[in-house]
């Protein structure tokens, strides 16, 4: 009783005398980072993530602590979104932690993302992709059951409750047989532990008829398939024998679409040097199926993709790609038609929201280990996606072990500590000082593969190119575009 | 080209963060006087110069804030990673921000 009395008090406003008094306080400031807008104004970014865009010379008035320059609403806007404080008391930090705490969430998870290379067989023969192709005929490639039940066995024996198993090619579903004896076998098993799993196919959708997709009805799993743009595109960047890949997934979309259900189904872009001059005929292809969203991904620099010449573009070239593409989807917007650029909301979250995404290659500390395991098809296990691809090189950086070893193994592997130190951007050279170190990651495999270290070197990183840039991109649109906000809102909010 | 800078004006720390990103196309050197930093750089134009001279400028700031919070961000990520160690009061303190309790006589 006595503690709700205290608690209404609490929400009490003060009298006026205290607010005018508040004004001639000194403030402090709060760790905070800005950059220069090209309108003149400054970004200014706190440790948390809030932001605010600024007249010219706010940051130097700050410094000073010359109040008199500061406007009263921006002063209040500065409190409120934790760039400097008026209070003297340690107490009014806590606040702060918790939002720091909520934005690095992911540092406290382990990985819920396990991605079984279920087979590296495959019918295509993509010009981009990652990892050597093997015919159809080499069963060898496939997933043993053994290796597969001991990877079962070892996913089931990490800590988060709630997990996504995702099978991988080569050709996922050239593996059917398999994926239904994993997905048997997990069920049994995740049932006693009393784990929640959520299970995915990746595939090319060649394969795929009425019984596969009864299946995946009956058993829930997602279907994400691979669309890379017109037809034309999609053929030359996806070749198989009789160059069908594209009437293929058109028929397996629709196919998909009847019978698990559009909201089951996604897909996902690759950008070639083929795709650059296409950014809208890519979008236009994505909504001619019906989706409400499209993922303009630049090409993974590792493995057999590095060989081809159509994988390799510079940065600067796909930040036109992207710019011009996300032109196209805000001007979509404008006209009521509600469509998102995948990439681009990922980073609207956690500009825009109190929590991040789980992302990994947008995470510090890194996603690996936080947030994905990879088996390999022949019982190896990765850091990630990419570190699997980097092995196609003979590059074993980032394998951890097989499916053999316990979690106390595998932890323990020395390539964990080398990544806790690599893989957090707060203290590395040219992060620490960015503005938008907040919302971006490390990459410690990326910075490996392409730089021959994991910390990097940020002035000369593709990386560090790309995110710069489009956050770049994001904030002079919220800056100069009236409406950009508004429609980079109701895509975090999915309205 | 040499650039010759105050040390009672420019950290070392602003000057080296400003060379590692303008160190993709230039070599820089930088050497150290009693009073001054002098950086040479044999490619840099008078345009490249401006720029740095812009760069280092922000940098400055950067590191005049990081001065001044860079306490309260230890403290805040200690407090983020670890709750329980940092503790911001006493077990069983009611959290008082506009001192009702000692208004109250509590």
């Amino acid at each position: 009783m006595e503690i709700n009395t205290i608690r209404k008090e609490f929400r009490k406003f003060q009298k006026l005398q205290f607010y005018d008094d508040l004004e001639s306080n000194s403030f402090s400031l709060l760790p905070f980072n800005f950059k220069r807008l090209n309108s003149g104004r400054q970004l200014i970014i706190s440790m948390v993530g809030d932001y605010l865009i600024v007249p010219k010379g706010t940051v130097e008035n700050l410094l000073k602590k010359n109040i008199d320059n500061i406007d009263e609403d921006l002063y209040y806007d500065l409190l409120s979104n934790h760039i400097v404080s008026d209070s003297k008391d340690v107490k009014s930090l806590e606040l702060l932690a918790n939002r720091y705490r909520a934005k690095k969430t992911n540092a406290f998870n382990f990985a819920q993302l396990h991605i079984f290379v279920i087979t590296l067989r495959c019918e295509h023969t993509c010009q981009y992709c990652q990892v050597s192709r093997v015919s159809q005929n080499k069963e060898k490639f496939d997933f043993s059951h053994l290796n597969l039940y001991k990877g079962i066995n070892l996913m089931l024996a990490s800590p988060e409750k709630n997990i996504t198993m995702e099978f991988q090619g080569g050709e996922a579903l050239l593996a059917f047989d398999l994926i239904k004896d994993a997905i048997s076998y997990t069920k049994d098993k995740a049932r006693l532990v009393n784990k929640k799993i959520n299970y995915v196919i990746c595939t090319n959708l060649a394969p795929i008829n009425d019984e596969i997709l009864e299946y995946c009805k009956l058993e829930k799993i997602l279907v994400s398939c691979s669309l890379d743009g017109h037809e034309e595109l999609h053929n030359e960047n996806r070749k198989r024998p009789g160059r069908n890949s594209y009437s293929l997934v058109e028929k397996g979309l629709n196919l998909s679409f009847d019978i698990v259900g559009r909201e089951n189904v996604s897909a996902l872009m690759t950008t070639t040097t083929l795709s650059l001059e296409h950014p809208i005929k890519i979008i236009d292809e994505y909504r001619k199926f019906g989706f409400n969203s499209v993922f303009l991904r630049p090409i993974s620099p590792y493995g057999f993709a590095t060989k081809n010449k159509n994988s390799n573009y510079q940065t600067i070239e796909f930040i036109k790609f992207y710019s011009k593409g996300l032109d196209y989807i805000l001007e979509l917007n404008r006209k009521g038609e509600y469509f998102k650029e995948t990439y681009t909301a990922i980073l609207l979250k956690k500009i825009l929201t109190a929590f991040s995404e789980n992302y990994v290659d947008l995470m510090s500390p890194s996603g690996l280990i936080n947030s994905v395991i990879v088996y390999d098809y022949d019982g190896k296990i990765f850091l990630s996606d990419e570190a699997r691809m980097l092995a196609q090189m003979k590059d074993f950086t980032f394998q951890i072990g097989t499916v053999n070893d316990s979690w106390k193994k595998l932890l323990n592997n020395p390539i964990i500590e080398k990544i806790g130190d690599a893989g957090v951007n707060d203290y590395m050279a040219g992060c620490s000082t960015c503005a938008y170190n907040i919302y971006c990651g490390a990459d410690p495999v990326l910075h490996h593969a392409t730089q021959g270290d994991m910390y990097g070197f940020r002035p000369d990183s593709s990386f560090c190119q790309r995110n710069m840039s489009v956050l770049d991109i994001i904030f002079e649109k919220i800056d100069t575009e009236p409406d950009a906000l508004d429609i980079f809102k109701s895509w975090v909010n999915n309205e | 080209m040499l650039v010759t800078l105050q040390k009672s004006i420019y950290s070392i720390e602003a000057i080296r963060n400003t060379v590692y990103w303008f160190s993709k196309n230039f070599e820089i050197l930088i050497s150290e006087q009693s009073d001054v930093f002098e950086l040479s750089c044999v490619e840099f134009s008078e345009k490249n110069k401006k720029e740095f001279i812009q760069s280092l400028n922000d940098f400055s700031l950067r590191e005049q804030i990081n001065i001044e919070t860079k306490d309260v961000k230890n403290l805040v990520v200690s407090k983020a990673f670890y709750p329980d160690l940092v503790k911001f009061k006493d077990i069983g303190e009611f959290d008082d921000p506009i001192n009702i309790l000692k208004r109250n006589g509590n």
